[in-house]
C-alpha cells in the first residue's frame, strides 16, 4: 500500500491527488448521512417551523452548504434573518456544519481539477 | 367539450396539512348560512371524520351557483380517485405532492420534464411572490425574538407595510384573489388554511384532463407518480451506476479467461463507480449552493427553492458524475497498473 502511495506519488501525482479529493467526498457523504439522520430533520423543524418537509437526503443535504455558509458569514445570516438561530446552534451541529463546508470545497479542488484536466486531455 | 366552459368559480385546493373542516368553511365563505354549509360538505362528502387530511383535495364552489354542477360532479369524482390514490402513499410523499404541487405539475404536464422544470424556472413572478412572502415570516420571527415575543413595535409595522406593498404588487395580475366577489388577502389564506405561496387555489379548467376524468385520472397518477420518485431519483440513479459497474466486471470476469483483464476491469470499474458518485454529490452540492444561494441569493433554508436546486443539482450532478466516473475510471487503472 504504502510503495503503492510512492509510485503513484512519482508517477501519476494528479491520480493521486484525485484519490484524496475523491476520500475527502466520500468521507462528505458518509457525515450529511450522519448528520441528515442525528441533526437536520429536528433543526430544520425548529428553522422553518410549518415550512419544513423532507425531500429526501439527496434534496436535502444540498442545504448543508449554505447552513455552514450562515455560520461562517454573519452577515449573510443576518440578511436571511438567521443569524440568531445559527449563532446558537449546539458546538456538534456546527462542528459537522464546517467540516462540510470546508470539505467540500477542499475535496472538491483535489477532485475536480485533476478530474477536468484528464477529461480534456 | 369546450375548456373554456368550465367556469372559473370552480376551484379546488390541495391541503398540506391536517384542519378540521368547520374551520376551512369559516374562512372561505365567512360567516356561512346552513345552506353553504351543507353545499360544502355534499361537495366535499369525500372528506371523512371532520377533518381535512394533506394530499386531499378541496373542492370549491358558489353554494348557489346551478352552473357549477356539471363541474362539481367531475371533480367530486377526481376527489374520491385522489383519495384513493392518497392511501397509496406515505406521509411524506402526501407532502410534498400538495407543496410542490404546481412544481410537479409542471415537470409531469409535457412530455420531457426538463422542458416543465424550464417553464417553471422562468416563473418570475411566482418567484418573487414566494421571496415576499418568505421575507414577511422572517421579519415575524425576527421581531417575535429580538424583542421578548412582542410585535408591537413601530419598526416592525413599517416593515411590514412595505412588505405587503411589495407583495401587492408582485401577485397583481397574477393570482385571482377575488373569490365570490370579495377580496381575500393572500397572506390570509396562507395561514389560515395552510396552503403554500404557490400552492393557493388551483382553477380547475386549467387542469390537464380537466373536461374528461379519464384525463385527470391519468394526469393525476403522473403526478403521484413524481411525488413517490421525488425522494428516489438521486438513489435510483446511484444504483444504476453500481450496478453497471456490478455487471461490467462480471462479464470480463466470466466471459473472458485472462485473470489480469479481470483484475484491471474490477478496478477500473469500482473506481469509476466510485468517481461517478463522488463526483455526483460534488457536482450537485456545488452548483446548487453556488448558483441558487450564491448567485441568485435565494434563502436555501425554505421550500421555495425546490425548483432551482432540482434544476442545479440534476446539472451539476450529471456533469460531476461524468468527470468523476472519467477520473475514476483511469485512477483505478493507474492503481491496478502501480500494484502489480
Amino acid at each position: 500500500m504504502y510503495q503503492l502511495l510512492i509510485n503513484l506519488y512519482q508517477s501519476a501525482p494528479i491520480i493521486l491527488l484525485s484519490l484524496f479529493g475523491m476520500l475527502v467526498i466520500f468521507l462528505l457523504i458518509i457525515n450529511a448521512i450522519y448528520f441528515y439522520f442525528r441533526y437536520q430533520k429536528s433543526m430544520e423543524k425548529e428553522l422553518l417551523g410549518d415550512d419544513y418537509s423532507s425531500g429526501g437526503f439527496l434534496y436535502d443535504s444540498t442545504r448543508l452548504m449554505m447552513y455552514g455558509h450562515y455560520i461562517l458569514f454573519p452577515k449573510r445570516a443576518k440578511k436571511a434573518g438567521v443569524y440568531e438561530f445559527f449563532k446558537n446552534i449546539p458546538f456538534k451541529v456546527k462542528t459537522h456544519l464546517l467540516i462540510h463546508w470546508f470539505g467540500l470545497i477542499i475535496g472538491g479542488i483535489c477532485f475536480f481539477v485533476p478530474a477536468t484536466i484528464t477529461y480534456f486531455q | 367539450m369546450d375548456k373554456i366552459s368550465i367556469p372559473d368559480e370552480a376551484l379546488f385546493y390541495i391541503s398540506e396539512r391536517t384542519l378540521p373542516i368547520n374551520a376551512v368553511i369559516d374562512f372561505i365563505y365567512e360567516n356561512p348560512s346552513q345552506q353553504t354549509i351543507d353545499h360544502f360538505k355534499n361537495i366535499n362528502l369525500h372528506l371523512k371524520n371532520g377533518q381535512v387530511k394533506p394530499g386531499q383535495m378541496v373542492i370549491i364552489t358558489p353554494p348557489d351557483a346551478s352552473y357549477c354542477h356539471q363541474w362539481e360532479n367531475v371533480m367530486m369524482e377526481a376527489a374520491a380517485y385522489t383519495d384513493q390514490q392518497l392511501s397509496q402513499m406515505s406521509a411524506a410523499e402526501k407532502v410534498n405532492l400538495a407543496r410542490h404541487y404546481d412544481l410537479i405539475q409542471y415537470s409531469t404536464e409535457y412530455v420531457g420534464a426538463g422542458y416543465g422544470l424550464t417553464a417553471t424556472f422562468y416563473e418570475q413572478k411566482k418567484k418573487h411572490v414566494e421571496r415576499v412572502l418568505k421575507e414577511i415570516e422572517r421579519l415575524y420571527k425576527n421581531t417575535l425574538r429580538t424583542n421578548n415575543g412582542k410585535l408591537a413595535t413601530k419598526s416592525f409595522f413599517q416593515q411590514r407595510q412595505a412588505l405587503f406593498r411589495k407583495l401587492d404588487y408582485a401577485i397583481n395580475g397574477m393570482l385571482e384573489r377575488r373569490m365570490f366577489s370579495r377580496n381575500v388577502p393572500i397572506s390570509q389564506l396562507k395561514n389560515t388554511m395552510g396552503i403554500s405561496s404557490k400552492a393557493i387555489m388551483h382553477q380547475w379548467k386549467h387542469q390537464p384532463g380537466a373536461t374528461n376524468l379519464d384525463g385527470f385520472k391519468s394526469n393525476y397518477k403522473k403526478l403521484t407518480t413524481a411525488s413517490k420518485s421525488f425522494t428516489r431519483l438521486g438513489y435510483l440513479s446511484i444504483g444504476l451506476d453500481i450496478g453497471y459497474s456490478a455487471a461490467a466486471i462480471h462479464e470480463a470476469c466470466t466471459v473472458d479467461n485472462s485473470a489480469d483483464f479481470c483484475r484491471l476491469t474490477t478496478y477500473s470499474q469500482t473506481g469509476r463507480a466510485a468517481g461517478s458518485i463522488a463526483g455526483g454529490g460534488f457536482g450537485g452540492w456545488a452548483t446548487s449552493y453556488v448558483t441558487c444561494n450564491l448567485v441568485f441569493g435565494l434563502e436555501s433554508a425554505g421550500t421555495s427553492l425546490l425548483w432551482c436546486t432540482i434544476v442545479a443539482s440534476v446539472a451539476g450532478g450529471y456533469a460531476g458524475s461524468q468527470l468523476g466516473s472519467h477520473i475514476g475510471q483511469s485512477s483505478g487503472e493507474a492503481i491496478y497498473e502501480y500494484s502489480r
